[in-house]
């Protein structure tokens, strides 16, 4: 049998990013500034308390640069 | 082991380039094989993609671009029914690199047909070459109007600044677009050219497929080691008396190299280009892209420099990282601000500043990953490596003030030989 | 008559929150010159105002909608709502609102699947002209009160009424000149200025 789940983290699109600052105001935990304003984006998987502080982070961006990616991990089971 | 030197027709008058050579008979770079006239050639054994992917399974081969990655892996992700394109890189924009040009000005059917041996596989429906080097074009071309097989061929110039030779750069570039990486990361074998899925590669990449659909891969299996059949083109420049571009069989010591190439005892050594790492191990680690990872180094696009002891290698490394800031695309924030930074505290290194290497550690670590394209992370490893290898100079440097040495430029930013040949 | 009372009220008070809504998405736009902390945390909370503003607006002129359709002496019947400049009263005045509530209420929507819509590249380029509209959308409801308003010639409602334009035209202004300085900031200028370098050298091989 194998586990699998979602892991779900924040990504920059370093494209748009401008450093505005906004996004790690309101998810310090995970979302820290260099000393140029650009976000230092902590890269473990959010806990499902932490989507909502994500997702306000992500839709406070003036440049539109943060979005939420999905990933699935599939573990196998050790064989016994 | 018996050194042999190419002499190549040069039948369209290119400008002074690189010797090019052999540790062991050459392959990619035989002289026969190009000059014979198309009809005298074999035709390439064309293979469906499950023969290519066995083929290519068997001899381990792996990709020449800088990533190493297994060209059969690169094959097998390529979905099966929708058209897809094949991606010659030779867009070369790395200044210590000439291998690619080399191919392609002298063994344009060679690459042709890799080319074509991948693209019957996948039956992609068109073939392009990516190649801003004027005699490299015109080589590929006259190949091109040569053969009855390569209709589908295009050849395109995409701007030869450094990160425009990067893979999502390049698609980019020839889908008509800027030189330099998207915002988002998505697999060429997903979205490529024109969206289309694509398989990109190396030029020597293709040159060593389309050598072994015609070895097969026992014959290919000759030379090289277990781990790694066959052979790899290197560029090999800086403080040696025989710079050029030599081809040697995988396993090869290093320290056979360096003595080959005249390289002064003690030198350091640069593995992999301005995104490598500096060599500190075992100074005759067998040359494989497998052997080297494992011990944490690259061989990258197959570059060498050496660093002679007549120069202060903290200047060189500052240089160069001054040269990376400058390639920057200029689209990501934390690579435009943190590589000038990096660059400039490295300067600070060399002036002897107490807070440069603190500086400088703390810095590095912001850097990879927070960027569109490798380029900051290539970056910071080429530096990183280069602290741990230069401690001792770092620590002169600070408490005396200097080395007492210039900087003599050994570790090249210009595109042409004759400045990179000493 | 309550109606019609309750009508002219909602719709006063849905102006003065849809002008407030428009002029605050215009300021959250603006970097401010000084990068600290708390000019970040004012933005958020501008953030915060303009939507709770758009929210409010949005209501309010829900309730206006529904009183005067309800009144049957003002000669509006539900139709009108959907379809503009058929209504019974001041058709043109009244399909001006008509068309600004649309307006409106796209805005909104495309303001509210914001987060989501940054996932993808195209979505979130038509996302800032679906939601610049909103520009349009309350010249419209200016227009429609002053054709519509009953109370148009009070000095009150005039005042009111230089008031809201004064205030949208300055933010949108500040908003133009904050847009042109961040244009010129390093790292925008640089993006555009290698991109066009890169393209350019591109075709002349």
């Amino acid at each position: 049998m194998t586990r699998s789940w979602r892991e779900r983290r924040i990504h920059v699109d370093w494209t748009r990013c401008d450093g505005h600052g906004l996004c790690a105001v309101l998810f310090p935990e995970v979302i820290g500034s260099d000393e140029w304003g650009f976000p230092v984006i902590d890269g473990r998987p959010l806990s499902p308390d932490e989507i909502v502080h994500a997702r306000r982070a992500i839709a406070s961006c003036p440049a539109l640069a943060l979005r939420l990616e999905t990933r699935s991990v599939k573990q196998p089971a050790r064989s016994t | 082991m018996t050194t042999t030197a190419a002499t190549v027709p040069n039948p369209i008058g290119i400008p002074p380039e690189p010797d090019t050579w052999s540790i062991g008979p050459p392959r990619l770079l035989a002289a026969g094989y190009d000059a014979m006239r198309p009809y005298d050639r074999v035709a390439p054994r064309l293979l469906n993609r499950d023969q290519l992917i066995r083929d290519t399974t068997t001899v381990g081969l792996l990709g020449r671009g800088g990533a190493a990655f297994p060209v059969a892996a690169k094959l097998r992700a390529m979905p099966r029914r929708r058209a897809a394109t094949v991606v010659v890189n030779g867009s070369e924009s790395e200044p210590a690199s000439y291998k690619d040009r080399i191919l392609m000005r002298h063994s344009p059917h060679l690459v042709l047909d890799g080319a074509l041996v991948v693209a019957h596989a996948l039956r992609a429906r068109r073939v392009l070459v990516a190649v801003n080097d004027e005699p490299a074009a015109a080589a590929l071309h006259h190949a091109v109007g040569h053969r009855s097989d390569a209709r589908t061929v295009r050849i395109a110039g995409t701007g030869g600044r450094f990160a425009g030779g990067e893979a999502r750069a390049v698609l980019r570039a020839l889908g008509g677009g800027p030189a330099i990486a998207p915002g988002r990361r998505v697999l060429p074998s997903v979205r490529g050219y024109r969206g289309t899925p694509t398989f990109l590669s190396n030029v020597e990449t293709f040159a060593q497929i389309g050598l072994l659909a015609t070895l097969g891969p026992r014959a290919f299996a000759d030379t090289g080691i277990a781990d790694e059949p066959g052979t790899t083109v290197l560029t090999v420049t800086g403080a040696v008396g025989r710079p050029g571009v030599v081809e040697v069989p995988h396993g090869t010591p290093l320290s056979v190299l360096l003595c080959e190439v005249g390289a002064a005892p003690g030198a350091a050594i640069l593995l992999g280009g301005y995104h490598g790492s500096w060599w500190t191990g075992d100074p005759a680690v067998p040359l494989s892209r497998p052997i080297l990872a494992a011990a944490g180094a690259t061989l990258g696009a197959g570059v060498v420099c050496v660093l002679g002891p007549e120069t202060c290698p903290l200047a060189e490394l500052a240089h160069v990282t001054g040269y990376l800031a400058d390639e920057s695309a200029g689209q990501c924030g934390p690579c435009m601000f943190g590589l000038p930074t990096l660059a400039h505290d490295l300067q600070r290194a060399v002036g002897g500043h107490r807070s440069a290497a603190s500086d400088l550690r703390r810095r590095l670590t912001l850097v990879p990953g927070r960027g569109a394209c490798a380029h900051p992370d290539g970056t910071a490893r080429f530096v990183e490596s280069g602290m741990r290898a230069f401690v001792a100079d770092i620590e002169r440097h600070r408490t005396v003030g200097g080395c007492g040495r210039p900087m003599r430029g050994h570790l090249t930013v210009s595109p042409t030989w004759q400045e990179v040949a000493r | 008559m309550t109606l019609w009372y309750i009508a002219r009220a909602s719709g006063i008070v849905a102006l003065v929150a849809f002008t407030l809504a428009t002029a605050l998405g215009a300021l959250t736009s603006v970097r401010p010159a000084d990068r600290g902390r708390a000019a970040n945390e004012r933005r958020i909370l501008a953030q915060y105002a303009h939507r709770s503003a758009a929210v409010t607006g949005l209501t309010l002129a829900a309730v206006h909608v529904t009183a005067i359709v309800l009144d049957a002496q003002a000669h509006v019947a539900a139709s009108s709502v959907v379809v503009p400049f058929t209504a019974g009263y001041r058709p043109v005045a009244v399909g001006l609102g008509t068309i600004a509530l649309y307006i409106f209420t796209i805005t909104a929507l495309a303001g509210a699947s914001r987060g989501r819509l940054a996932g993808s590249r195209g979505a979130s380029g038509a996302w800032r002209v679906v939601h610049a509209a909103a520009y349009v959308g309350w010249a419209l409801s200016i227009g429609h009160a002053l054709l519509a308003g009953t109370d148009v010639g009070r000095l009150w409602m005039v005042a009111l009424g230089l008031g809201s334009i004064t205030l949208v035209i300055s933010a949108f202004s500040i908003r133009l000149r904050s847009e042109s300085d961040h244009a010129a900031s390093y790292l925008v200028s640089t993006r555009r200025v290698r991109t066009e370098a890169d393209r350019q050298s591109r075709s002349l091989r």
